[in-house]
């Protein structure tokens, strides 16, 4: 039943994607346009074999590309021992046309492309490959095989690099990485120097005593460059900062000690820019930045190099962060930019899935009451850390354009998978299910992928946007 | 007493309260109190808004009641007035240890009656009264303010389960048609007078219950 509908779905969409394959390798966008039919085909592995007979040859080269990468997934020796050829990044561009051969000779072997049937060990070695393996790291090959399978789960240190370079805090010449991250930690540290400064303490007082223009300063004064006003003025963004740190993943003990760096990190970012300064949500994004990089910090030498690889990985999380929200800040203090956000995910919804938008219009339930909080938060409340870190690595791939029509599609899928209850259920319910379901690992990877499904399928207005499901 | 169901033979009637005030004043725990009887001491903060919804059995009635939780940060134009609109009763929580969240309310009280004018229940709710020694509003201040804007008052712990459900007694009082409800003789609980061991006493919650 589900397989036969799944050709049927898979019909149409053929032409579209004939169309976008020419340039198909050209341009990053383009390339994320192939890949997401990678994971429904990895969990629907089971009916691959019969869909492949109705694919196009055009079809088959995205499958090529995937296919090599699931190559040897039953023998990890054969994997690694491939691994060097099939991660040479050029190739993956370059030699599509061997590639294409190389997928109709074997079509039959894409049946092995699952993420279960791929040890971790396997999936480890591809991603060091990638990253250590060449003087250069590939960013697009490195961001495709986050697509594929998110970082492989054990690896802490291969995520927080993966990351680093997704966010294009590091270069890809590995020669650069040390002075680069030196460079930067160090201005990290420069900044937090400036801006922790009590006036108070002796050595501000001393300085405001030799600055003239300062020297009429003091604690009540209402000038625009008193430091007395510019420290209360701190004190009452730290307040409501540490009100909230204190409350950020309230289920995990390990993120206690982080506190006090979140608290900085944001602290840090509110003061370079005054207009947005700190808005709630963004201690979300930063705690998970933070934990990743604290995770993926290696394994200290000393007490001494234990703390300092706390403060780079605080440093590290700081500049990622900023990268982030240098395309996504507008959803926190920008509210023209919120309400055409919002609108984009109910005419979406609107499009894929009549039944249940009319539902929604009937309860009054807004798009704004859910996905107003999925989007600031990258679904990060919605999911435990390690479901929150999986769906991170699918958007951290992305470009940050190609991000936010992501996350309209895993809002989508979200919606999808509680279909049936919520087109039963009245408001209350439906809030409750949209709002307080929280979920893990295996729940994240099953959203990322109705979310490709999603994109790739044509609307089912009638019977939901995953009716073949 | 009244905690027992009758079969409502007609629909139930719903009213929409939207809960406002300043971050971490504790709106969330309020109404997670109110709905499972519980308290955690850190909520995640509020993104946006949150909705959940408890049916009340009075006496006479039953009513469901609608809660609409805000984010205390939220100061987008389009965002805030859209939930006070439609609400029968907007409920303004401060914390008492925090003298800039009372003073606030002010703020929030107006926002109301900018929507809604007097067609609208007002409470005043300071919270985390079992922080005694920390205190920066006394009840006086909470109960003064509250004249001033001609609302209803009340003192609550959500942490202590103390005049949570006195406080929603009182809101469901004073619902259109409830005037001259048997309900409205419980008024008297939620002046319940604070002092140190009983907002610190995990039996306050039952000396304040009321059934519901």
């Amino acid at each position: 039943m589900e397989e036969v509908e799944l050709e049927n779905i898979e019909l149409p969409h053929a032409e579209s994607r004939k169309h976008s394959l020419g340039a198909a390798f050209e341009s990053r966008l383009n390339t994320e346009t192939l890949v997401p039919a990678a994971r429904s085909r990895v969990e629907n592995h089971g009916t691959v074999a019969r869909k492949d007979q109705n694919r196009t040859p055009s079809q088959k080269v995205g499958d090529a590309v995937r296919h090599a990468k699931g190559k040897g997934s039953e023998d990890p020796g054969a994997a690694s021992r491939q691994g060097p050829e099939l991660n040479e990044p050029q190739k993956v561009s370059s030699q599509e046309p061997q590639r294409r051969a190389v997928a109709s000779s074997m079509p039959a072997r894409e049946t092995n492309f699952h993420p279960h049937a791929l040890p971790a060990k396997v999936r480890q070695e591809r991603f060091s490959q990638c990253l250590h393996g060449d003087a250069l790291v590939d960013v697009d090959v490195l961001a495709r095989l986050v697509w594929i399978w998110g970082v492989p789960e054990d690896a802490a240190v291969a995520r927080a690099l993966t990351w680093k370079l997704l966010c294009g805090y590091l270069p890809e010449d590995r020669a650069l990485w040390e002075s680069t991250l030196a460079a930067k930690r160090t201005e990290y540290r420069n900044r937090v120097r400036e801006l922790y400064v009590n006036p108070q303490e002796e050595e501000g007082v001393e300085m405001a005593r030799n600055d003239p223009a300062l020297e009429d300063d003091h604690p009540l004064s209402t000038a625009a460059n008193s430091r007395w006003a510019q420290y209360f003025k701190d004190s009452a963004i730290r307040e409501t900062i540490n009100r909230d740190v204190k409350r950020t993943q309230p289920e995990l003990d390990g993120f206690r000690p982080l506190e006090e760096r979140l608290a900085r990190i944001l602290f840090v970012y509110a003061r370079q820019r005054p207009k947005l300064s700190y808005k709630q949500g963004m201690n979300e994004l930063g705690a998970v930045m933070l934990q990743v990089f604290h995770d993926g910090r290696g394994v200290p030498q000393s007490a001494s190099s234990a703390d300092s690889a706390a403060d780079d990985a605080e440093a590290d999380a700081f500049f990622c962060l900023e990268h982030i929200l240098e395309e996504y800040a507008r959803f926190f203090g920008d509210e023209s930019a919120i309400q055409h956000e919002i609108d984009e995910f109910s005419q979406l919804l609107l499009f894929r899935d009549k039944p249940l938008s009319d539902h929604f219009a009937r309860l009054k339930l807004d798009a704004r009451f859910y996905y107003l909080r999925w989007l600031r938060l990258w679904l990060t409340q919605d999911f435990d850390m390690a479901g929150a870190v999986l769906i991170w690595d699918f958007l951290l791939s992305t470009s940050p354009t190609a991000r936010v029509r992501w996350m309209r599609f895993l809002g989508l899928a979200f919606l999808q998978q509680k279909r049936t209850q919520l087109l039963r259920s009245d408001l209350s319910v439906c809030m409750k299910l949209l709002l307080h379901s929280g979920s893990g690992r295996a729940d994240a990877f099953r959203l990322l992928r109705d979310a490709e499904l999603l994109q790739c399928a044509p609307p089912d207005r009638s019977r939901g946007a995953l009716a073949y499901r | 007493m009244a905690g027992v169901s009758s079969s409502a033979p007609t629909p139930l009637a719903k009213y929409k309260l939207v809960f406002l005030g300043d971050q971490s004043v504790g709106k969330t725990s309020i109404i997670t109190r109110f709905m499972y009887d519980k308290f955690d001491n850190n909520y995640q903060a509020t993104i946006g808004i949150d909705f959940l919804s408890k049916t009340m059995y009075l006496e006479d009635r039953t009513v469901r009641l609608q809660l609409w939780d805000t984010a205390g940060q939220e100061r987008f134009r389009s965002l805030i007035p859209s939930y006070i609109r439609d609400s029968s009763v907007a409920v303004v929580v401060y914390d008492v240890v925090n003298r800039a969240s009372f003073i606030n309310t002010t703020k929030w009280i107006e926002e109301v009656r900018n929507e809604r004018g007097n067609d609208v229940i007002l409470v005043l709710v300071g919270n985390k009264t079992d922080q005694t020694e920390k205190r920066q509003v006394s009840v006086e201040e909470g109960d003064a303010k509250a004249k001033e804007h001609d609302i209803m008052f009340i003192e609550t712990s959500a942490k202590a389960g103390f005049n949570v459900k006195a406080l929603f007694r009182k809101i469901a009082a004073a619902l259109p048609g409830m005037e001259n409800s048997a309900m409205a003789r419980d008024t008297d609980l939620i002046d319940v007078k604070l002092n140190a061991s009983a907002s610190t006493n995990p039996t306050a919650s039952q000396e304040s219950s009321c059934g519901c």
